[in-house]
């Protein structure tokens, strides 16, 4: 370190403690003064900015804290408005987990029947069969490939059920005469992945399961196609 | 709470003469000074959880108060720039009155603020580098090169080498 890089440094950090820097000033004579320069400026500085503290001061700033009233009202305001906040978040987030009425119920009584749709052994019912379940929402169908129709009470109300078996997809098809959303949803679970929309003999759910991964794949042409293909007696 | 409570304490107890001292040489005027400690200390108070670590404590409440007197000038009916220390004696009574030391107070006064907040911070509250260069949120060498002109400007000033001719320097004593 050189006497410009040493007074350059000292001018910037007077404090710090660098060997080079100290090494430097031990050899340098004029570097030694001018760094007593620094230092000697430094304590003048230090007494000129060491203006007086009013007294009672800490005291004081103590004494506003407990007395500030905007201190505590928006203190009052912010839990005030924390609290509606929560519970509005909490609102959002409990109806966003809650499953709709009609969903909830639609999964409950699917997720106690799975060994209706399991297996490759079901054979297709007879037309008659089906058209009897159908009579429940008041609806005919053309429908092939019925595994499975019986008369089920979702949320205590009658409805058709029926598992419909294309070569390697299985969908579940619900009817119920007793609901009529007004627009379509889906059901997105772990077990299950379907839509229910508005029919004119109710609400027509189709689902499939989640693993089921040819059925997901085809899951809105097939609910597009089981919509056309249950219709109300009155129309046919 | 009551931890709370004992923390503020002790911070207030150990910080409030610092950050008065600071704040007198930020904004130039006594009162001023005063409200901007209580404004730091209400605005700590509320965010004090968020101070993890007690050694930081100092830096932490520097940042707050240099943050309160930005927003002093945001604000326009907190304008105390133009009050002039004429009409506020009290300021004058409890200053060392040594010529020495007026001068350089008055040398102080006329360093621009961008030389004279480093030096206030590192000689009056023991700063180091780092720390200033923390709080100005400025790359170190920019911090050091302030230093480094600050203190030339005060030698030039005193020793009749150069007239410092402040832009941004506090009203006279």
């Amino acid at each position: 370190m050189n006497c410009l890089e040493f007074r350059q440094y000292r001018l910037s950090d007077p404090y710090s403690h660098n060997p080079n820097a100290d090494a430097h000033r031990d050899e340098c004579d004029g570097c030694l003064q001018f760094e007593r320069g620094i230092t000697d400026l430094d304590s003048t500085v230090h007494e000129a900015l060491s203006v007086a503290v009013p007294e009672g001061f800490a005291a004081r700033v103590l004494l506003n804290h407990t007395l500030q009233p905007t201190s505590r009202q928006p203190t009052r305001r912010i839990w005030l408005s924390m609290t509606v906040s929560f519970f509005a978040v909490g609102l959002i987030v409990y109806q966003y987990l809650q499953p709709a009425p009609l969903e909830g119920a639609l999964l409950a009584h699917v997720d106690h029947q799975p060994h209706e749709f399991y297996g490759s052994e079901h054979h297709a019912i007879s037309n008659q069969q089906l058209q009897r379940v159908l009579t429940t929402a008041d609806a005919e169908s053309d429908l092939e490939n019925v595994v499975y129709a019986a008369i089920c009470r979702i949320d205590g109300e009658e409805a058709a059920h029926l598992v419909i078996k294309n070569e390697d997809a299985q969908y579940t098809v619900m009817l119920i005469p007793d609901y009529s959303p007004s627009s379509n949803f889906e059901i997105d679970t772990e077990l299950w992945r379907g839509f229910v929309s508005p029919h004119p003999a109710g609400a027509l759910a189709v689902l499939a399961y989640a693993s089921d991964t040819d059925a997901i794949s085809r899951l809105e042409s097939a609910h597009d196609k089981f919509q056309k293909s249950l219709y109300l007696s009155a129309q046919r | 709470m009551q931890d709370k409570q004992a923390r503020y304490k002790n911070l207030v107890e150990a910080y409030s003469s610092r950050l008065y001292r600071y704040a007198y040489w930020l904004c130039g005027e006594k009162a001023t000074a005063e409200d901007l400690v209580q404004e730091t200390f209400l605005r700590a108070w509320r965010f004090l959880d968020s101070l993890k670590d007690e050694n930081s404590a100092k830096r932490w409440l520097t940042t707050i108060l240099r943050r309160e007197n930005a927003r002093r000038f945001e604000r326009k009916q907190f304008d105390y720039a133009d009050v002039e220390l004429d009409t506020l004696p009290s300021d004058r009574e409890d200053f060392d009155t040594r010529p020495e030391i007026l001068a350089l107070r008055n040398a102080m006064r006329l360093l621009p603020v961008k030389y004279r907040e480093p030096l206030v911070l590192q000689v009056l509250d023991g700063f180091n580098l780092e720390e200033i260069a923390s709080i100005f949120s400025l790359p170190r060498n920019t911090v050091a090169t302030r230093l480094h002109r600050a203190r030339q400007k005060l030698k030039k000033h005193l020793s009749g080498e150069e007239e410092l001719v402040g832009i941004n320097e506090l009203p006279r004593i």
